[in-house]
């Protein structure tokens, strides 16, 4: 089942993500195009532009995944019963946040739909293809981001499967 | 299922309540400074979620659970913020934490007028109603006390 986003309306903080399907990163098309010269030009209308909110750079990613390794540390030490570990799962309105911690202490965290299901085998499916693909390459050094072919390939593949499964789905 | 204890925040970060039922494990550090733990964190976390939400948000954070408790968090237009941390078989109490809000804290403070708004809430009124209330909640078990 194909599941395209609704078209949204533009608001308030939002960025133009695409036109004509084409992905638009700040002011310039995924060709290299500026935005503002494409859309003042009449030969390239009419124009399809979607609206949402803007990416995060990779700056703001790195500090949204320190700040979540702090807050995963004080949940656990809030907590009311002994034993307790980090957060595990964080649930909003729009999104749920799910962490999966292993042994070694890496976290693999996936945000996805709140109706989705299958995330826990999910995280463990990425863990494995982790193990795999990147710990077994020995041109990874460790704590380095993961540049390997292979790790997108069936990373990508595990997140088709899993999307799928769709809510309330067996998941993998 | 069972509660474990209950905060209340005012919209400075001051806490105005604290209760607890069913408590196994203190943070130990002393009590001030967990409220002032436990009210950064719901601030970061109120941030972060705002800034990783693929949509616009509505109502914003919800709830997390770790292995052994989940927490629950409601926060009014006012700014008042109400905390419950239960154990993990607990579903979706948003509208137990609003009446929390609207039949006691409304009721018992903000209609007292001995009570001033902004500081921690001295009504043993408050206190009993609010104990009896959490006692009466059905996935408040019986054997936790």
């Amino acid at each position: 089942r194909a599941r395209s986003p609704a078209p949204l309306p533009p608001a308030v903080g939002h960025a133009v993500l695409a036109i004509n399907g084409l992905e638009v990163n700040g002011r310039f098309t995924a060709d290299g195009r500026d935005v503002l010269e494409y859309l003042s030009s009449a030969a390239n209308f009419p124009v399809a532009i979607r609206f949402g909110r803007p990416r995060l750079s990779s700056y703001e990613k790195l500090m949204l995944a320190s700040m979540f390794h702090s807050l995963f540390a004080i949940g656990s030490q809030l907590s009311p019963e002994p034993g307790s570990s980090g957060i595990e799962m964080l649930e909003t309105d729009t999104f749920k946040l799910h962490c999966y911690q292993t042994l070694t202490g890496i976290k693999f965290v996936v945000l996805a739909d709140p109706r989705q299901a299958g995330i826990d085998s999910l995280l463990r499916k990425i863990y494995e293809i982790y193990s795999d693909f990147a710990l077994k390459n020995p041109f990874y050094s460790l704590e380095m981001p993961i540049r390997c072919e292979l790790f997108d390939q069936h990373l990508k593949l595990a997140l088709e499967v899993a999307e799928k499964a769709g809510p309330f789905g067996p998941g993998l | 299922m069972t509660v474990h204890n209950l905060y209340l925040f005012d919209r400075n970060g001051v806490c105005l309540h604290y209760s607890e039922w069913n408590r196994k494990k203190q943070a130990g550090i002393s009590k001030e400074e967990e409220y002032k733990l436990m009210y950064g964190m719901l601030f970061s976390i109120r941030s972060f979620v705002s800034k990783m939400s693929p949509l616009d948000m509505k109502d914003g954070f919800l709830a997390f659970q770790t292995s052994k408790y989940k927490l629950h968090y409601y926060e009014t237009p006012t700014g008042l913020k109400v905390v419950m941390n239960t154990d993990l078989g607990v579903g979706n109490i948003r509208d137990v934490l609003h009446q929390i809000y609207s039949y006691i804290y409304v009721e018992y403070v903000v209609k007292n007028p001995l009570c001033s708004l902004n500081e921690p809430i001295q009504s043993e009124l408050f206190c009993s109603k609010l104990d009896s209330f959490v006692r009466s909640l059905p996935f408040f078990s019986a054997r936790a006390g």
